[in-house]
């Protein structure tokens, strides 16, 4: 029994697993609502497992040797067998090079830009119209992450994700360069659309994470950083800055707001009338002009 | 015979006996004076045990300040300013003041009696790198009377540039990392040196130990990554205190510059660390279960694969930085690759401990220990090593936590092995097991519950560093796990500080060679005199003491009871001489046999005796 007693740390750690790990199952990262999402978190189940597999051997081996314990009489030369190290060099190595190929096919699976839907706004060519393409920003310098295929002019709608210490700043298509419609704090995005995120910063080091949207984005400043999202439901989807980034980083939260096209092009409409008239009424002293609510297209044809 | 005899055998050399100084001689008393400006290396060692343990302290009670703080949401406790200057002096102390010097000095202590050395190639050095490494902790903690550095963990401009933390503190944190580093690279230049001359003769790379094979590896690794942590500690100072701008975004340089060099370092740092762990855990197991590793070739060569391969993994920090996925796919290559080496360690520790034989003492509970909870945080790394993981997970409280638990498994469990291993060598005395019984298991659990809860915690979407989360935020009660867990582990940690403390002062005498190790170090006296070894033995084997045991033993054997006193004055001589003889020319006459494992010093008189008495039979 005293043997076994060793085995206690392990038994309860064990119980702590299952206490501990429940809560988890409905997290943001295990509950993806993009491609990218999904393919990361498959990736990240299958590594698990294979860990889980390994410790499991491992953690047999050391309980083994905690209840085995009879003492050999004398020292016992080292046993060496070079079959058995071979053999387990390359089973290791196997598994590694199949850990880096599945990487990398899960990885470029997650980074490939997904074309918008049916009802996304790159499809229909009514509604991309109203988007003039060429007031859409264009980045100066986009760095290496993201898909290199060639998109056409139109397809994706670029939004840019400015951050600061310690807010986000979104700026949308429409208006002119150097007076983009931005939004400060809640990214509104049209569902089942391709969006080119480009993250980028004015201060210090920041990072984009949206747990259910995809994995992280460093916004260096100096440095321009993309990433495609293509959320298929509408939804609200939050995250934060996950880079260190003095006292008020706990606070710089990100709400990502999936709504449909029509929606997001009112919404657009919108901010473009508040911008221009907060603009006007900072000029004239006057009092901010109160925000209308979003208002949903099927309701005004009703009316 | 006379006592003229008795007196003088000891210095007799007609035989080709050996000269025998340190037998019987007095413990040598130092004032504190004369062993802090000692240039031994053994002085040297406990100076950087001690300093490191203290360091060890303070980054623990660092740890629980800040998880207090976080065990629940919009907790007021300790405001945003102090969290984060906490956060930033813990981690430099975790990594720069206690994991890496523990692991030098231990090595400088350890290494050179290992290789049969009587001193080491390049003590003033040594001693300058001491007094380096206490002055850059000074220099940190220091900076707490006026303004601590909020520069974060790693300390990345933009941030920690002059217009966004203007008050000197990250100014004293680079310059003491910078005086820390600089001293451990001056350690690592003479341990590199003292392994690469001094070692005895016989003593080839492939019948070294395991610790000197990870000593020698960390030092090589320290050499190569030391000096970029320098330059870009430099660069920083020169940027934010002469107009510099190396990291400055609009002017020409990149705040990219300083990630890939800081990561280079802290990946370093993290692979003396491993390296630390498991040649202390590979000297530990096979010495208490009385089996050497099942192939010390192989786990050697595994060292020197982790050393190389560990610090070129640095990329699997930097997923989400604005590089090029070719960058990200060679990090993972070569974090995918360390899986060989680390699984080869493991699979042969695990056959070696299979094969039965473990005896609980101190040393072997922390290394069981460790080697689990080393065994978590790398498998923890593993996943986030592949690039889409890491675009998930890096940089949340489940990355950090794994490298904690890495840190805790190797430093601190698996340095508690190594001192209460080594505890009778540097001291004579042996610390008691029962705080080690207690504080293993402590420090496990607390572990887990804080890597578990840290790992639902992130996958809910908390990222690391954050002095303060939300009610709404979703984690509140993995954070409360968390502290939990960390307040167990940190119990533990004290009362293993205490146990290895406790030891140092009043543990029970030993003799030289208590647990029946196989390598040279137990052939020394304990604590050695200033020159190590009267004799430096030839080295024939892997397991050199194995081969002076049973050179000893098969003299015994060869030793006649004589019924006459008078005649046996003559008759054990030559049998004696014989014996040694046909062992090699072992030369250890005179040494203290431990094949009895008794710590009779009497003993050794029996096979030279030439005073008629009958030679004692060793029991």
């Amino acid at each position: 029994m005293a043997s076994l007693r060793s085995l206690v740390p392990f038994l309860t750690a064990a119980l702590a697993w299952l206490l501990i790990a429940a809560p988890g199952a409905s997290a943001g990262v295990l509950s993806p609502q993009t491609g990218a999402a999904e393919d990361i978190r498959t990736i990240a189940i299958v590594v698990f497992a294979v860990v889980v597999v390994l410790g499991i051997a491992l953690h047999g081996a050391l309980a083994a040797a905690l209840l085995n314990r009879r003492r050999p009489e004398q020292h016992e030369a080292a046993v060496t067998s070079r079959p058995v190290q071979v053999r387990a060099g390359l089973a290791l190595g196997s598994l590694a090079v199949a850990l880096f190929v599945l990487g990398v096919v899960f990885t470029e699976s997650a980074r490939k830009a997904e074309p918008s839907g049916p009802e996304g706004l790159s499809a229909s060519s009514s509604l991309t119209a109203q988007l003039n393409p060429t007031s859409m920003p264009r980045p100066l310098d986009v760095e290496l992450r993201g898909n290199n295929d060639v998109i056409e002019l139109g397809d994706p709608i670029l939004i840019r994700a400015i951050g600061q210490q310690w807010v986000w700043r979104f700026e949308h298509p429409g208006g002119r360069a150097g007076a983009r419609n931005f939004a400060y704090g809640e990214l509104v995005i049209p569902t089942q659309t391709l969006i080119e995120l480009d993250v980028g910063s004015i201060d210090v080091l920041h990072r984009w994470w949206v747990p259910e949207l995809g994995g992280k984005v460093d916004a260096v400043p100096g440095k321009r950083n993309r990433a495609w999202i293509n959320v298929a439901e509408e939804g609200v989807y939050e995250g934060r800055s996950a880079a260190y980034s003095g006292t008020g980083y706990p606070s710089m939260r990100i709400v990502v707001r999936a709504v449909s096209a029509e929606q997001y092009l009112a919404y657009l409409e919108q901010l473009e009338r508040e911008l221009a008239a907060g603009q006007e009424a900072a000029l004239e002293g006057q009092e901010e002009v109160e925000p209308e609510p979003i208002q949903d297209p099927a309701e005004d044809q009703e009316q | 015979m006379s006592a003229t005899a008795a007196k003088t055998r000891s210095s007799r050399t007609a035989r080709g006996a050996p000269e025998v100084m340190s037998r019987g001689m007095p413990e040598p008393s130092y004032g504190w004076v004369e062993r802090m400006l000692s240039s031994n290396h053994k002085s040297i060692g406990i100076l950087y045990v001690a300093t490191a343990l203290s360091f060890l302290a303070v980054a623990v009670v660092q740890w629980v300040l800040m998880r207090v703080q976080l065990i629940v949401p919009d907790a007021t406790l300790i405001n945003a300013e102090t969290f984060n200057q906490l956060m930033t002096a813990q981690a430099a102390t975790a990594v720069a003041l206690f994991a890496l010097p523990l692991a030098i000095g231990l090595a400088t202590y350890v290494v050179p009696l290992q290789i049969g050395a009587r001193g080491v190639a390049l003590p003033r050095l040594a001693q300058l790198s001491y007094w380096l490494y206490l002055a850059g902790g000074v220099t940190i903690y220091a900076s707490f009377l006026y303004n601590p550095s909020e520069g974060g963990t790693v300390g990345l401009p933009p941030l920690s540039e002059t217009q966004f933390l203007a008050n000197s503190g990250v100014d004293a944190w680079a310059l003491g990392v910078a005086l820390a580093v600089l001293g451990l690279v001056c350690a690592s230049v003479n341990l590199v040196a003292t392994v690469h001359t001094m070692r005895a003769p016989g003593l080839a790379w492939r019948r070294s130990p395991l610790f000197t094979w990870a000593s020698t590896a960390s030092a090589w690794v320290l050499i190569a990554v030391g000096p970029v942590m320098l330059a870009a500690l430099t660069m920083l100072l020169v940027d934010r205190n002469f107009g510099g701008i190396f990291f400055s975004a609009g002017e020409g340089g990149s705040p990219m510059l300083y990630q890939h060099l800081a990561w280079i370092f802290f990946t370093g740092a993290w692979t003396v660390v491993v390296l630390f762990g498991f040649g202390v855990i590979s000297e530990v197991v096979s010495t208490f279960t009385s089996r050497a590793s099942v192939s010390r070739n192989v786990v050697g060569g595994s060292l020197v694969a982790i050393a190389i391969l560990g610090p070129l993994a640095w990329i699997q920090n930097m997923y989400t930085a604005p590089i090029g996925t070719g960058w990200m796919y060679f990090g993972m290559a070569v974090s995918v690759a360390l899986l060989v080496p680390v699984g080869l360690i493991l699979f042969n520790l695990a056959a070696t401990l299979l094969a039965g034989g473990l005896r609980l003492t101190a040393p072997a509970i922390y290394a069981i220990a460790g080697l689990s909870l080393m065994f978590f945080g790398l498998a923890g790394e593993l996943c986030y090593s592949i690039v889409a993981v890491g675009w998930q997970l890096s940089d949340t409280v489940a990355a950090h936590a794994d490298t904690v638990a890495v840190l805790v498994g190797a430093g601190v469990l698996g340095g508690f092995a190594a001192l209460h291993y080594w505890l009778p060598k540097l001291r004579g005395r042996a610390a008691p097991d029962a705080p080690a019984k207690l504080a293993a298991p402590l420090v496990f659990l607390g572990m887990q519950v804080f890597l578990w809860a840290s790992l639902v915690a992130a996958l809910q979407g908390q990222p690391a560093d954050m002095w303060r989360f939300g009610d709404l935020d979703g984690f509140a009660t993995a954070n409360l796990f968390a502290s939990i867990g960390v307040f167990l582990a940190s119990a533990g940690i004290l009362t293993g500080l205490f146990g290895v403390a406790r030891g140092f002062a009043a543990g029970r005498a030993v003799g030289p060679d208590p647990w029946r190790g196989a390598s040279l170090e137990w052939f020394a006296p304990s604590p050695p005199p200033p020159h190590n070894f009267d004799v430096v033995p030839d080295v024939r084997s892997a397991e050199p003491m194995q081969e002076i045991r049973a050179a000893v033993a098969a003299r015994q054997i060869a030793i006649e009871p004589l019924s006459e006193p008078e005649s046996s004055v003559e008759a054990p001589e030559p049998a004696a001489v014989a014996s040694s003889q046909e062992a090699g020319d072992a030369t250890v006459a005179e040494e203290p046999p431990a094949a009895a494992g008794t710590d009779d010093e009497d003993a050794q008189d029996a096979p030279a005796d030439g005073d008629g008495d009958t030679p004692t039979s060793l029991a």
